[in-house]
């Protein structure tokens, strides 16, 4: 799939804009802070229906202006499509909409997909768990959208299960009340763990294979679902909420003495090692990058699989920080198959390219196409 | 903007009312003030009946206009069945239907630690004492589809079952004579996995 134009109105630090962009590789250069990544931003908000970077959307209107829009023409194995999103500050309505009709957000989704890449993903190895827990939940939630409120009600259950083990502590509730939220929280919790579990062994598979190539076959890439809870690999979510249920029964003095939960999804993790070693402490800052890149690539992968059709790739700010061989490679493997866009400070030295390439210029909320610089 | 104190203070009124915002409740507020008096008045006074003259049924909980609700005092109604609901809206809502023979219980909310609200706070106690008074033969659970209806539907399974009642929960799917392209994602999923054979 891919994006063929791109026009905004009131969109950041753009008043107006409008974009035709390459089918293979788009280049966008600037210098910090002239726009690169709300032009990306905004095409990841046409794929997703919401921002990566923030969940208040009044952020997105550019500053003095009261409402916005970003619409445009996507291209998938099924047609062309044109897809726009308006916000409204003042009454806060958002209206999406898929060829001038209104739908829902989880009617729009699928239409088309993104896969970013930006510096922040590179803190995902060594941040906190709940970092790479997001990454997996993201992308379970490109292939089945449910899964989002799903989640959205185990947390639910979680916060009212804590609220009730602190009042438990203090004698204002009963250990009985506990029922009511056990069951729920092992039933909806055994079918996020199933849903993790699966998800992180099919992108294992396709991270290592990216990550050879990545590598040059000098290292292996290694995924695993790091579960508080002992059960099966195989385990189904009747198994697994059982043993869920039995955990919490096992653990609930601790859970008082603590007044908080300590058994389910949300303390598991994601266990990257590379050759064995767990990358979290072990990975140098090169092996950090690879790691993340086969991660995206098999990410891309799993997204084919699963809608027939590669996503397009948005680089924010990463790909200089990628070496020249790798670079070189990745370009390769993309070419012809994925559309990609890459930002960055300097226009990117592409080396030896085939394909077609678009470049363009952002220089305070103006984008202008350039002639390439090789 | 600034108000003098009594305006001000009929805006922060009208803002406790549920699905006010501040602007809506301006706008009523300045309403207010061009009505007649006597209107004023006697939207104040219905106000304070209202609240009031309104009784609530001693043996169900539902609104009512004397000691008993116009349901529980129908001799006709089957009275070993129990339908469990939150709120009096429901149970309006439940009769609306006009399929349903058995009476109500209304719980008066849904269990929710955040809220505050624990089984003390709901007439909890006085369902289990129309259960254990005997001849209650079911009990269908009604609380709202969200984590507070199921909880407090499971919390109260877990009582009324050792009682040796049978306690059955309505059913969660697609809403009839809608189109199944509208529903929400969750509502098909647990139409699903309530499917049933044909």
């Amino acid at each position: 799939m891919r994006i063929d134009s791109l026009s905004l109105k009131n969109w950041r630090n753009y008043s107006r804009l409008q974009l035709g962009f390459d089918r293979n590789l788009n280049i966008i250069a600037g210098a910090n802070g002239q726009g690169k990544t709300n032009l990306l931003e905004a095409i990841s908000y046409l794929a997703n229906g919401r921002s990566f970077r923030t969940r208040n959307e009044d952020e997105l209107v550019r500053f003095g202006e009261i409402n916005l829009s970003a619409a445009a023409t996507v291209k998938n194995r099924r047609g062309e499509y044109k897809v726009s999103i308006s916000f409204s500050a003042p009454s806060r309505s958002k209206e999406i909409s898929v060829n001038g009709v209104a739908v829902a957000r989880s009617v729009f989704l699928g239409n088309f997909n993104t896969v970013l890449f930006t510096p922040g993903d590179l803190l995902m190895v060594k941040g906190p768990p709940q970092l790479r827990r997001r990454f997996v939940d993201e992308e379970i939630i490109k292939l089945f959208p449910v899964y989002e409120q799903q989640l959205g009600m185990y947390h639910q259950v979680l916060r009212q299960r804590n609220f009730l083990l602190k009042n438990i502590r203090f004698n204002k509730d009963k250990w009985s009340e506990l029922s009511g939220w056990d069951e729920q929280l092992a039933r909806l919790g055994a079918s996020i763990m199933v849903r993790r579990r699966a998800t992180i062994h099919r992108l294992g598979l396709l991270a290592r294979l990216a990550h050879r190539r990545l590598s040059g076959g000098t290292e292996e890439l290694d995924l695993g679902y790091l579960s508080s809870l002992p059960v099966r690999e195989d385990a189904g979510e009747e198994e697994t909420g059982n043993a869920m249920l039995l955990a919490l029964r096992k653990s609930k003095e601790e859970e008082l003495r603590l007044g908080q939960t300590l058994v389910g999804p949300h303390r598991d993790d994601l266990a990257l090692r590379i050759n064995g070693k767990e990358a979290r402490i072990f990975a140098s800052q090169g092996q950090l990058r690879t790691l993340v890149l086969a991660l995206k690539l098999a990410e891309l992968e799993l997204l084919r699989a699963e809608t027939g059709e590669y996503p397009v790739l948005l680089f924010d700010d990463v790909f200089s920080e990628l070496d020249g061989r790798r670079r070189q490679m990745l370009l390769l493997a993309l070419e012809g198959k994925v559309q990609t866009f890459v930002s960055g400070t300097e226009p990117e030295k592409i080396g030896r390219y085939n394909g077609t390439c678009s470049f363009f210029t952002v220089e305070g909320g103006e984008v202008i196409p350039t002639e390439p610089a090789v | 903007m600034y108000y003098p104190e009594p305006i001000g203070r009929l805006i922060e009124t009208f803002q406790k009312l549920p699905g006010v915002g501040p602007k809506t409740a301006q706008r009523l507020a300045l309403f207010v003030l061009k009505l007649p008096r006597e209107e004023v008045e006697a939207m104040a006074r219905s106000m304070v009946e209202a609240r009031e003259k309104t009784r609530y049924c001693s043996v169900c909980g539902n609104f009512s206009e004397g000691e008993v609700c116009a349901v529980c005092r129908d001799t006709r109604r089957d009275t070993s069945v129990i339908c469990v609901v939150q709120d009096p809206r429901d149970v309006l809502a439940m009769e609306r239907m006009r399929e349903f023979r058995g009476v109500y219980h209304v719980l008066g909310g849904a269990i929710s630690p955040i809220d505050g609200v624990g089984p003390d706070q709901l007439r909890i106690r006085q369902l289990l004492e129309r259960v254990r008074a005997g001849k209650v033969s079911e009990l269908i659970m009604a609380t709202n589809p969200n984590v507070e209806g199921e909880a407090t539907a499971l919390y109260l399974a877990r009582l009324i079952k050792a009682l040796g009642v049978r306690v059955t929960r309505i059913a969660h799917g697609i809403p009839v004579g809608g189109d199944l392209e509208y529903a929400d994602e969750v509502t098909l999923s647990r139409a699903l996995e309530g499917r049933r054979e044909l």
